[in-house]
């Protein structure tokens, strides 16, 4: 059997299935603004250059400007739309951000924050380095960053505080 | 942390402020977070058209033919626009107060193109591949003409004339000598220089260059334009300048001021490349042609190339000093390549001296600017404004003067800086576009910053040791200041009414570009009215809805419109007072506002009872009141900034290890904004200083359109700022505050100038100190010293 | 355009023998930029994350007899030679995954990993590919370049059959890569450089840039240094950015071999690693402050090489 291209992808896009008959050709990026709706993810300069775009892939943050919407079939897609729970309660990230100052024109604002949850999620801790390193993609022309790192480390706080309180409920 | 000092003004110090000098959240900063809908190209529009530019290959050429005829008839394509058929409207693209003082000297199309990257026709179609592809069909036959790419050589006799058309002009007075490519003149002398300069025991002076740099907002620049249902103009655009992109609109498509509705929704950043009018009149005119929604963005490499730009500088400063270390004579003379056209060259150049000389006192300063056309990019607006430019050799070589005098730089600062009850015969001499207006300053901190950031990056500990490994450390310090606000130019406007629950609506033409504003304006209506910040509901930006507003620029932002907001907010306040003195019969003189009730004379009428009774019981009628505000003065806000630098003498790579900067702004109307200011400014600067630059090969072309090749600093190419608030009480300023958005942006170069010397003994007189040059310097002193 | 994901190899060498234009993309990092500035136009795209290649394994070689064919010279086919332990690594492994590889005992592929992570960003590190960084071409190539120091094999799938040639052989040029119509890139074995107890051994990625990091390099150097008994006897220096392919400094690493890395040699190596750096200048640097590099590098190293075995 000859081997056919693909003409639909089937991608987890914030927890929803979604079969997408779209050119997989397309950028995941225009996937997300033009066929869903999901403005959140923003594009700085189309060459992966700036972060503006990262979305997370399996929980892995990426530029979906170089991202072809094919190579994502059976994946997980996590954008910023997703990222709050349901229930509307930001996620600890996202509450660092607005608690630093870390938000200025907000332009980078959804890239740079989902950096930050994979950050979060994938190391237990991270000193300033480490944070810069990481976060080293999303580019932010307002703040100096200053307030962004800060915002990290408040956000492994706010997490260690949930954890903190989650046990003592336990134990009650 | 704000650290108080002692030497704060008595009385309004004494005030006791809820809402404002608080660090109180930004007010847009849970949707930011959370990705709502917000900025111009999240709101899709049906049955949209995509516009595209095409642009010129050449620096300089004459249009001989053009033909759209096959792009016209491509499928798809709905308008093509060149300059054979839309009005020939001569204007100026800097979003500026009428009457403007840059050149008009630019046409939406015209039959030549002066830079790379210039304007040849645009077209709306219906995919954005569609309209790339019209493009491409568009015939179009160029004569060649000899560029001029050297900025010096602008003025030769003999040198390309690039605004040679009859029809480019100026409308204030100012000198404006197309023929000779000068797009703009100044020059003055106080005192005498010669006398000074003879008078003085050492002389200092020296060239400097700064360099072509861009804003890089994150968001490139993007408009869409629509008919609404009367069949008016809406446009919807990214950017600083509501008001005047209506206005500059309706010049360019020949249609009236009330026919456009311009709305700004947030944007993603400015620093003055949205303060000018790029997109607006291409997309309205495509709008108006075809009666469909359109959308043009810039792609980054349009972004960088057919935008705007800092103008670079060659500036020749002369300093003299007598042996005490008093300042006998101070002489500036710059060449400011604004490029193509002449957007902000008067102005700009007009900053580098009104925003640097008058810092230090001498009875001798001399002036003189040309700026000059070159077919390059253009130069245009940009945080600093001049003022960076400027601020690069004054800084330089008052480091330089330090060291001829064997005094510490602070010393020499401390000594010459102007101070709170003094002035400037600068002032006087320079405004923009018009002779400026005299000003004696009413508040400066800068002593205060000298010391507290000595202090914190342990100045006289720490300088002088540079260490002997391959690795050389050094700090450097630079002092400054800037200004509030144009003054008797600028106008800002507020309205606010009251309604029943007792929450305000609070309308200003003032335009949030990513800096907070809205929140520091609601912070100020917020503290006179006494309601909780989340009382205050603003709106900004739309130019059916809210009042006038020359929009966000020349740090304006806070301390004009902050004021109209304070003035309009008291005459709301009167009226409450007045209403509630008529419900409970009292007189309102014995009343006042206090936790969002009125009390006194033994009553207290919560404001939702106020703002019931006078919409629905008794006499009604909107409380509402607006004010405008137009200022006397441009009180700067000072800074000092001191870097720490270490320097690879192997590769000549420079690393900044801290950096300080003390700022005083006056009241800091929310702490945690103008920290973000600061921080924000401080690494735009740092990056200017050292990577930034614009590539071009022979022909004038950028090479470097990309963020691989022009590299702005990410979070690993410095640490953390450190930002010290210095309070001082402006009293022309609401609740005492000044500017902050722009000063900071002005230290990072020569700071780090000035630390590299105290590392490695070498003087950089030429912006970026990229690693190549440095390590040349390194060598070509090793050299003269033979070893 | 038409858009393939493969799910074995087999598939992916059919569909490019039919669609000779094919493009074949890993992690799309370059070749979505590539398209959107139309340099590059491809009717079909075949991508190839869907065949299994992203994933690396350590093979000891205890019953593996695996052949080394090389091809391009004349007697292509009868080169052929037996390979040790190493570790053979999938043509769509991330940036991300290869810098994991961990490498406690200095057997080489830890330098592939301290270059790996500094390609690019956490976002490009979590697309680029081992095989994309390879088929690029570019000299600038941070984890090519310790490939080449490690003399790393390529392993080429295509109409003819499988076959694995040497690195040296692949590179060919800026943007150019010895690869046939229909063939592409499945994998790189990474050979285990072994050494003694008694050695030591310093093996780095270093890059010289406009900035500190997330640059492309205006002059890299991969290297690794065994010392054993204050002599080298291990001295490999693959150079980025200063050649039309990232390249050995043959002849500094012969200098260097069988002697003490005293300051005079280390200076004398430096030299050598200089003279054999072929730049050019562009938009990023000079030729001479390139080579400049190259010395600044070797000299680093060398130096702190030479302290590691005090």
């Amino acid at each position: 059997m000859q081997p056919k291209p693909i003409e639909e992808v089937t991608v987890t896009i914030n927890g929803r299935k979604e079969r997408l008959a779209v050119d997989p050709a397309k950028r995941l990026l225009d996937v997300l603004r033009e066929d869903l709706g999901l403005t959140g993810t923003k594009e700085g300069c189309g060459k992966g250059e700036c972060g503006a775009c990262t979305v997370l892939i399996d929980g892995r943050p990426v530029n979906s400007c170089l991202v072809l919407v094919g190579s994502v079939d059976g994946h997980e897609v996590l954008t910023i739309e997703g990222l709050a729970q349901p229930d509307a309660a930001m996620h600890p990230v996202q509450q660092a951000f607005v608690e630093q100052g870390a938000i200025q024109c907000g332009f980078c604002t959804p890239g740079a924050v989902l950096t930050a949850v994979s950050l979060v999620d994938s190391q237990p801790a991270a000193d300033e380095e480490a944070i810069r390193r990481y976060m080293a993609g999303n580019l932010c022309r307002c703040t100096g960053y200053t307030k962004i790192v800060s915002a990290v480390k408040t956000a492994y706080e706010i997490l260690s505080e949930r954890k903190g309180a989650g046990r003592r409920k336990k134990e009650c | 942390m704000t650290n108080k000092v002692d030497n704060r003004q008595a009385a309004p110090w004494t005030e006791d402020w809820n809402v404002v000098n608080r660090p109180v959240e930004k007010i847009d900063s849970l949707g930011l977070a959370t990705g709502v809908p917000a900025f111009t190209d999240d709101e899709t529009f049906k049955d949209m058209l995509y516009g595209a530019i095409l642009t010129s290959p050449h620096a300089h050429a004459r249009i001989r033919r053009i033909d759209v005829s096959k792009a016209e008839a491509l499928a798809g394509v709905h308008a093509v626009l060149f300059h054979g058929n839309v009005p020939r409207v001569p204007h100026t693209t800097a979003g500026q107060s009428y009457p403007e003082p840059s050149a008009y000297d630019t046409f939406m199309f015209d039959n030549k193109v002066r830079y790379v990257g210039d304007r040849v026709a645009a077209v709306a179609a219906e995919t954005p591949e569609r309209a790339l592809e019209a493009c491409r069909l568009i015939e179009v036959e160029y004569e060649e003409l000899e560029p001029l790419l050297d900025p010096r050589r602008a003025m030769e006799p003999g040198a390309p004339v690039i605004h040679d058309e009859p029809d480019a002009t100026v409308i204030i007075p100012m000198d404006y000598d197309p023929k000779r490519n000068l797009a703009a003149h100044v020059d003055f002398e106080i005192g005498s220089i010669e006398q000074g300069l003879a008078e003085a025991d050492v002389h200092l002076e020296g060239e400097f260059e700064t360099q072509y740099a861009q804003h890089c907002p994150i968001e490139p620049h993007i408009t869409i334009s629509y008919l609404d249902e009367r069949g008016r103009v809406v446009i919807r655009t990214s950017t600083q300048v509501p008001f005047h992109v209506r206005r500059i609109v309706a010049a360019c498509c020949q249609i009236p001021v009330g026919r456009i509705r311009v709305i700004k929704p947030r944007i993603g950043g400015g620093f003055g490349v949205k303060q000018e009018i790029l997109l607006e009149d291409v997309c309205a005119m495509l709008t108006l042609r075809t009666g469909r929604p359109v959308k043009i963005e810039y792609s980054r490499s349009e972004e960088f190339v057919s935008s705007r730009t800092r103008h670079p500088s060659i500036i020749q400063l002369d300093l003299g000093l007598k042996r005490t270390g008093e300042m006998t004579a101070i002489k500036m003379d710059v060449l400011l390549n604004t490029g193509a056209y002449g957007s902000h060259a008067l102005t700009v150049g007009s900053n580098c001296g009104a925003k640097v000389l008058p810092l230090y006192r001498s009875p001798n300063v001399a002036f003189n600017l040309n700026g000059v056309y070159t077919n390059l990019p253009v130069g245009g607006a940009y945080r600093g404004y001049g003022a960076t430019q400027a601020s690069f050799p004054m800084e330089c070589l008052m480091d330089e003067a330090a060291e001829a005098l064997g005094m510490d730089p602070i010393d020499l600062r401390l000594k010459n800086h102007i101070t709170t009850g003094q002035t400037s015969d600068v002032f006087k001499a320079l405004g923009e576009g018009r002779p400026g207006v005299e000003m004696i300053i009413g508040s400066c901190g800068l002593d205060e910053c000298l010391k507290q950031g000595a202090d914190a990056i342990s100045w006289r500990e720490r300088r002088g040791k540079p260490g002997d490994g391959p690795i050389r450390r050094g700090l450097g310090l630079a002092a400054l200041m800037q200004g509030s606000s144009i003054p008797e130019i600028d106008m800002g406007a507020a309205f606010i009414k009251m309604n029943e629950d007792g929450s305000f609506n609070l309308l200003v033409g003032a335009t949030d570009l990513g800096t907070g504003s809205d929140t520091v304006l609601a912070q100020i209506a917020a503290e006179v009215l006494t309601v909780d910040l989340d009382r205050i509901v603003v709106k900004s930006s739309d130019t059916d809805i809210t009042p006038f507003d020359v929009g966000a620029y020349a740090s304006s932002t806070t301390y004009l419109s902050g004021m109209a907001v304070k003035k309009a907010a008291a005459r709301v306040r009167r009226q409450i007072l007045e209403v509630a003195a008529k419900m409970k019969n009292k007189d309102p003189d014995d009343l006042s506002l206090k936790d969002g009730a009125v009390v006194g004379a033994g009553i207290e009428v919560p404001l939702w009872q106020v703002g019931t009774h006078s919409l629905y019981k008794e006499d009604q009628f909107q409380i509402a009141a607006t004010a405008s505000h137009v200022t006397h003065k441009s009180p700067p806000p000072f800074a000092a900034h001191f870097a720490e630098v270490a320097v690879d003498t192997e590769t000549g790579h420079v690393q900044v290890v801290r950096y300080v900067a003390a700022v005083d702004c006056g009241t800091a109307i929310n702490p945690q904004l103008a920290e973000g200011q600061t921080e924000g400014a401080v690494l735009n600067g740092i990056s200017y200083a050292l990577t930034e630059q614009y590539l071009f090969d022979s022909a004038g072309r950028m090479k470097n359109p990309h963020f691989r090749d022009y590299k702005i600093f990410s979070t690993v190419d410095l640490p953390s700022i450190e930002t010290i608030l210095v309070p001082t009480y402006e009293p022309t300023g609401p609740y005492g505050a000044k500017s902050v958005s722009e000063i900071s942006i002005n230290g990072p170069a020569p700071a780090i100038a000035n630390a590299i010397y105290d590392a490695v003994g070498v003087r950089l007189r030429t912006i970026p100190f990229t690693p190549d040059k440095v390590l040349a310097a390194i060598e070509a002193q090793r050299k003269s010293h033979g070893t | 355009m038409e858009y393939y994901r493969p799910t074995s190899v087999e598939d992916a060498v059919q569909i490019l023998g039919r669609s000779p234009g094919a493009a074949c993309m890993a992690g799309g990092t370059d070749l979505v930029v590539a398209m959107r500035s139309h340099k590059r136009g491809p009717h079909a795209i075949v991508d190839l994350s869907g065949l299994g290649l992203d994933t690396w394994i350590f093979d000891d070689a205890s019953n593996r007899p695996a052949k080394v064919k090389t091809q391009g010279t004349k007697k292509a086919g009868n080169d052929e030679q037996r390979l040790g332990p190493g570790w053979r690594i999938g043509a769509t492994v991330t940036m991300a995954v290869l810098k994991t590889l961990e490498d406690e005992d200095n057997l080489g592929v830890g330098l592939l990993a301290d270059a790996a992570s500094q390609v690019g960003a956490t976002q490009i590190q979590n697309r680029a590919t081992a095989g994309g960084n390879l088929c690029n071409g570019s000299p600038a190539a941070d984890a090519v370049c310790a490939m080449v120091a490690l003399d790393a094999l390529i392993e080429i799938a295509g109409p003819t059959g499988a076959e694995t040639m040497p690195i040296g052989k692949f590179l060919l040029g800026p943007g150019r890569v010895n690869l046939e119509p229909g063939q592409f890139l499945t994998g790189i074995f990474v050979p285990a450089h072994d050494m003694k107890k008694s050695s030591v051994a310093l093996q780095e990625y270093r890059k010289v840039g406009s900035r500190t990091s997330l640059v492309i390099a205006v002059a890299g150097l991969a290297a690794r240094t065994v010392l054993d008994k204050g002599k080298v006897v291990e001295s490999r220096l693959a150079l980025s950015s200063v050649a039309p392919t990232c390249i050995r400094a043959t002849e500094a690493e012969a200098y260097l071999t069988g002697g003490p890395l005293s300051p005079d040699r280390i200076r004398e190596a430096s030299h050598l690693a200089r003279e054999e750096a072929r730049p050019i200048t562009d938009l990023r640097a000079t030729d001479q402050y390139r080579k400049e590099m190259v010395s600044a590098l070797v000299t680093d190293h060398l130096t702190r090489a030479a302290a590691l075995a005090q």
